[in-house]
């Protein structure tokens, strides 16, 4: 949560963290709010789709739809359990159902990682080698086959799966041991 | 649930995270995340590494009404469901008619009361088959297969990879055994001969890359029968 110093200036504003500017629109149904965060995450999400293959025109209208959805699912985010950016992109992914798999039921609790489960994951993307991330990063952003993503980094496609394998495994283990560790504290 | 021993391959839950994976697959795999923790957990460690991607990516210009077009949008009422996706929710409710007579009284996964199979038909004695009404055109076969307790399966070569569900009862082969919930996959070149329960028949979700190779003549007189 931002802190309010004494020079409360329009820039300082536009700094509040999305976390903020969401529950603000939970409970205020706050336009401003909202302006603030279609402008930080709409070009993203655009972004991103026209990264998974999708055209600019389709692209533009998902984000436009991600955040309406944004917008009329606000009461459900709880910043305790989530970090704004991955609770926009669970909405982001559930919308064109032809993309991506269905959303699985879910129990709210499990569907998103803690925040401090997030740390140690962010911080944790950046310590797999390159290539992994690589293959990580294919495999999200582009419309590839594991054997197109092969194709485009010159490598076997055993390859591609066993640094894919490797980096989840990885990112899993660490998601595990935060787990444990949070829950020991308790 | 009991525990659940036998999950999907860290590799293939991702590919099915992605979208990568044919509807037959998908349907398999929707139906053990229903019910496996362990799993869903797995789509929530991609939906946050997908988040940090999101964070780096470089932003793409909206139009120039883009904002207008937002604010103007959220002032028009929402749909009447509106919150955490339930999985049925863009479909209407199933009435009891639509589903399959033989399945009834069998507490499926959610994602198999919404799938529509065709008429089922007998494929050996003891064993019936539901296909999965629509078929992907690569030539992989999505069904329902029923068999009585106590039976052993013919030997059998997988030519694609197979993914079986475990819905009802329990089977076992060479490399353990198997109770409801549990998704089992066979490689390409894998062959096993799986063995049904003495106490309860078993009702299995399969979806499987290419046809089967029996390896005992009773096998292969039986699989015209059971097509697949």
């Amino acid at each position: 949560m931002m802190t309010h110093g004494v020079d409360m200036t329009h820039e300082s504003l536009t700094e509040e963290t999305s976390e903020a500017l969401i529950l603000r629109i939970a409970t205020d149904r706050d336009r401003e709010a909202y302006a603030l965060l279609f402008a930080r995450y709409a070009p993203k999400i655009k972004a991103f789709m026209m990264g998974r293959g999708v055209s600019p025109n389709e692209a533009e209208d998902l984000a436009q739809d991600a955040l309406l959805n944004v917008w009329r699912k606000a009461n459900y985010f709880h910043p305790e359990k989530a970090k704004a950016t991955t609770w926009i992109y669970s909405i982001a992914r559930d919308l064109p159902e032809d993309l991506w798999a269905p959303e699985p039921e879910m129990a709210a609790d499990n569907a998103v990682i803690s925040t401090e489960d997030a740390k140690t994951i962010a911080g944790l993307l950046d310590t797999l080698p390159t290539e992994q991330k690589d293959v990580i990063k294919l495999s999200f952003y582009q419309d590839l086959s594991h054997v197109d993503i092969a194709n485009a980094l010159s490598i076997p496609l055993g390859t591609v799966k066993s640094r894919l394998r490797l980096a989840i495994i990885r990112l899993r283990s660490a998601l595990d041991k935060s787990e444990k560790s949070v829950k020991g504290q308790a | 649930m009991a525990k659940i021993a036998h999950h999907p391959d860290e590799l293939v839950l991702f590919d099915f995270y992605n979208g990568r994976l044919s509807p037959g697959q998908a349907l398999v795999i929707s139906a053990h995340l229903e019910v496996c923790d362990t799993c869903r957990s797995s789509f929530a460690l991609y939906d946050h590494i997908g988040a940090m991607l999101l964070d780096e990516v470089m932003p793409q210009s909206m139009r120039e009404d883009a904002l207008d077009l937002a604010l103007a949008r959220i002032d028009r009422p929402a749909p009447e469901r509106v919150g955490p996706k339930s999985g049925s929710g863009s479909k209407a409710p199933l009435s009891s008619s639509d589903i399959a007579p033989y399945l009834e009284g069998i507490d499926l996964p959610q994602s198999l009361k919404e799938a529509k199979f065709k008429k089922r038909y007998w494929g050996a004695p003891g064993v019936w088959l539901a296909q999965l009404d629509t078929q992907s055109n690569d030539g992989s076969k999505t069904y329902l297969m029923h068999v009585a307790k106590g039976i052993k399966m013919p030997e059998h070569d997988h030519q694609g990879m197979e993914m079986t569900l475990v819905l009802n009862g329990e089977f076992s082969d060479h490399n353990g055994t198997y109770k409801p919930g549990d998704l089992i996959i066979c490689e390409a070149g894998h062959h096993h001969s799986p063995a049904i329960a003495m106490e309860q028949d078993c009702l299995c979700l399969i979806s499987a890359l290419a046809p089967i190779a029996p390896k005992t003549i009773l096998g292969k007189l039986l699989q015209p029968f059971a097509r697949i």
